[in-house]
């Protein structure tokens, strides 16, 4: 078993067999540095970060920045911030009348928060850090042993930017990313007991493993994942713009290979007159092969997966249809089977035909996120409201599954973020 | 048994060169494809899905697979229910075993392929078979039969007796391979065979006890065969180079006298023992593509890619071009050491991926 490392606190560093306790220690040091950052001057930190990315090119060259830039920008995120908070952003600074009569509120950070990543999408996990950042906590990231370089070359440029009051290299103090392995359980232990906030993505396994641990009684727990989602189309929708939602699920399937909690797995057609799924399912086809080609080319994948591909196709190939690349980059599966179908990623969609869109009630729960849709507004109205009633946890339009938005897994992060204060507006 | 079949199954299995094998190996597969398409409606649909017709004049590589977890999922016949004599199970290493289902006419051509590709490692004269494996194997219930058993049978075809060496709970039976190899005539071959990672357990538990009672045996032109693959050794971190060094010190024989050999239950008869040269060989009733595992395209030599197996010797269920999840290379062509035509290769290992379990791993739908 390989004691833990650290590969960023302020910068990137490659330290093995590190103190957790003494990191621990340092991060907590620079809650106060955080603390006296007025928010106005953090929203104009982060736009800037997002210039950077820019004009230093590596927004270009990491495309699965567009979703967190466009996210981090002043206007999107004071919008984000207000909405989360109660209307006012500045309560992260000072208590604020937030429309009680009687009190006012102040929104403190919870201190330190510790991050478990997973590997499938590395970029997923800056939202978290990022978002703690905001509210002026400090993160403890403990990073896959997949994809982590991505993640402190990432982090290491919050020093390339200076406010006027925020110089980047405070923030980049803030954050430290350990390796720790999976077997390490005392490791583990350490994190979580002096963790403020548990932040957990990924499956099923590593989220039941984190929430065994022992923590403290105000510890607060985010867990991101195991989810499933899917997508459904209206036949108003389908029959006025097929070509449009096609474009717009080949880039939904496309983003993150489908790794990502929030990649549609199926898409239910609402089928007015036969064939007009297949019809959709064709015109999927061309538009993944465009998609790919164009500007999100496909990730190596491994032989075991290449195996589950073809695999894949042959059963549908005899029980339903397949349209598929020559190679292994994608597959559009028409099958008029019930139900969810399984995940099997990596660009692998299942397009079903379905009569009645309440049909589909019966197939959520806690654990279904993301139900990408294009309904006529009339339809949205109609069906979300039970359709979301046991689960699914956001609706958005077709194109925009994969982006990262608050709410996220039904919860307003930047609110759980923080620890709310209250005072009388005056003595009683 | 069509003329072309037997034509094929005529031949000596390694003396034809590529280019003379493919002049009976094609019309043979051409009408093995077009009894499929007609008899399969599963290798039909196949088929269509890639617009591939077996009517139409083809190239080996244009014939669709069926990949080899479908023989998992689908009862794949190409004969009526009537006409199978026997249903064989694949030892599955997770999850359901593959089904094949077989007539008498398959029977009997995998039972003629077998014999001539193992004739050609082991010699015409038959053997003494000592199996590492206990007689329970081989029991048959109503008609089925394991992959173990399966084997085994179909080995025993060339045994002039053979002996079970282990218990029903898979132990050696020391008192037995003593008594059997102090009656074995010194100047008659003998033949060791079992399951890898059964023969490797053996040696494990046995190795001491094992050197010492085949210390008996004095015939220079014993042979061990073992099939079965090597995940389970894998596991336990055994490559074949260890394997083949344990065994040969174990058996005082030389390492070429251990003789791995790759088969699959989905095509049973055509098997790929190793040469002198440590080398598979394809014989002349069945193929090997190799695929790259991102393109699909056929893999030129020594690049790693997902071994396909074309014979037109499965008549009664549609396994004439399957897709194995191993991985392998070719080699060459008509031109190994030992002399054996056609082309060869070798198996590296079983498809493999470090599985992703992120937020995006669902539980149960």
């Amino acid at each position: 078993m390989t004691p833990p490392s650290l590969i960023f606190q302020g910068s990137i560093k490659n330290e093995a067999n590190v103190d957790l306790q003494s990191v621990i220690v340092q991060l907590r040091q620079q809650l106060d540095q955080l603390h006296s950052y007025p928010i106005e001057e953090i929203l104009l930190f982060f736009d800037q970060l997002v210039e950077q990315w820019q004009s230093s090119g590596l927004a270009k060259k990491n495309p699965y920045l567009k979703n967190i830039s466009e996210f981090l920008v002043k206007q999107h995120l004071v919008t984000t911030l207000q909405t989360a908070l109660r209307g006012k952003v500045s309560v992260l600074d000072q208590f604020e009348d937030l429309g009680d009569y009687k009190m006012i509120f102040h929104a403190q950070p919870r201190g330190l928060t510790v991050h478990w990543l997973a590997g499938n999408v590395t970029v997923l996990g800056l939202f978290s850090i990022f978002s703690a950042l905001i509210t002026k906590n400090v993160c403890l990231v403990k990073a896959s042993s997949r994809g982590h370089e991505n993640l402190v070359a990432i982090l290491d440029t919050l020093r390339e930017v200076k406010t006027g009051q925020i110089n980047g290299q405070d923030f980049a103090n803030a954050i430290a990313v350990v390796l720790v392995d999976r077997q390490d359980q005392a490791s583990h232990q350490v994190l979580s007991e002096n963790a403020d906030i548990r932040i957990a993505w990924g499956g099923k396994e590593a989220v039941e493993t984190i929430m065994q641990l022992s923590k403290s009684p105000f510890c607060e727990d985010l867990i991101f994942g195991p989810k499933y989602s899917y997508a459904l189309i209206d036949n108003t929708s389908l029959v006025t713009k097929q070509k449009l939602l096609a474009q717009r699920l080949a880039v939904d399937v496309s983003v993150f290979d489908q790794y990502a909690c929030s990649s549609p797995h199926t898409v239910f057609i609402e089928e007015k007159n036969e064939g007009e799924s297949l019809a959709f399912a064709q015109e999927l086809a061309k538009q993944l092969e465009l998609v790919e080609r164009a500007f999100l080319p496909k990730e190596a994948i491994d032989s075991g997966k290449a195996a589950q591909i073809i695999s894949l196709r042959s059963e549908y190939q005899i029980t339903g249809t397949v349209i598929c690349s020559q190679d292994t980059k994608w597959t559009v599966i028409h099958t008029t089977e019930k139900g969810l179908a399984d995940s099997c990623f990596s660009r692998v969609i299942f397009v079903k035909p379905v009569k009645n869109i309440d049909e589909l009630h019966a197939y959520n729960n806690r654990q279904k996120q993301t139900l990408s849709c294009a309904l006529s507004y009339e339809n949205k109205l109609k069906y979300l409201d039970k359709l979301t009633l046991r689960g699914i946890d956001r609706c958005p339009d077709l194109g925009y599954a994969t982006y990262f938005e608050s709410p996220w897994d039904g919860m307003f992060i930047f609110d759980r973020l923080v620890r709310w204060v209250s005072t009388y507006k005056e003595a009683v | 048994m069509s003329a072309v079949l037997n034509e094929l199954l005529a031949c000596s299995p390694y003396e034809l060169s590529q280019a003379e094998k493919e002049r009976v190996f094609m019309p043979a597969l051409r009408e093995a494809a077009l009894w499929h398409y007609q008899a399969s409606p599963e290798f039909k649909k196949i088929c269509q899905g890639k617009n591939f017709d077996p009517a139409q004049e083809f190239e080996i590589i244009d014939l669709p697979y069926i990949p080899v977890p479908i023989f998992k999922k689908f009862d794949l016949r190409s004969v009526p229910d009537l006409e199978i004599i026997k249903t064989l199970y694949s030892s599955g290493t997770s999850g359901n075993p593959s089904k094949v289902f077989i007539d008498q006419a398959t029977a009997d051509a995998q039972g003629k392929a077998l014999t001539k590709i193992l004739t050609s490692f082991l010699g015409k004269e038959r053997r003494h078979f000592l199996i590492f494996d206990s007689p329970n194997s081989v029991s048959s219930r109503s008609g089925e039969l394991s992959s173990r058993g399966t084997a085994i049978r179909g080995i025993l075809t060339m045994a002039k007796r053979f002996t079970f060496l282990l218990d029903d709970e898979l132990k050696l039976d020391q008192e037995k391979l003593e008594k059997t190899l102090n009656e074995l005539n010194p100047e008659e071959p003998v033949c060791f065979f079992g399951f890898t990672w059964l023969i490797y357990n053996v040696y494990l538990q046995y190795g001491k006890q094992l050197a010492e009672a085949l210390s008996k045996v004095k015939n220079s032109d014993t042979v061990i065969l073992h099939i079965g693959g090597w995940k389970k050794l894998q596991d336990r971190a055994v490559s074949k180079a260890q394997f083949n060094q344990d065994l040969s010190t174990t058996f005082a024989l030389p390492k070429s006298s251990v003789i791995d050999f790759y088969g699959m239950t989905e095509q049973l008869g055509t098997v790929y023992p190793d040469c002198s040269a440590g080398h598979k060989h394809a014989p002349a009733y069945a193929e090997i593509i190799i695929r790259n595992p991102e393109t699909l395209l056929t893999q030129p030599n020594n690049q790693l890619g997902f071994i396909q197996l074309v014979s037109p010797i499965p008549h009664s269920y549609p396994g004439i071009s399957i897709l194995s999840e191993d991985m392998g290379i070719l080699l060459g062509t008509d031109d190994c050491p030992c002399g054996r035509k056609g082309k060869y290769f070798e198996f590296k290992k079983r498809s493999e991926g470090a599985e992703v379990k992120g937020c995006g791993d669902a539980l149960d739908l």
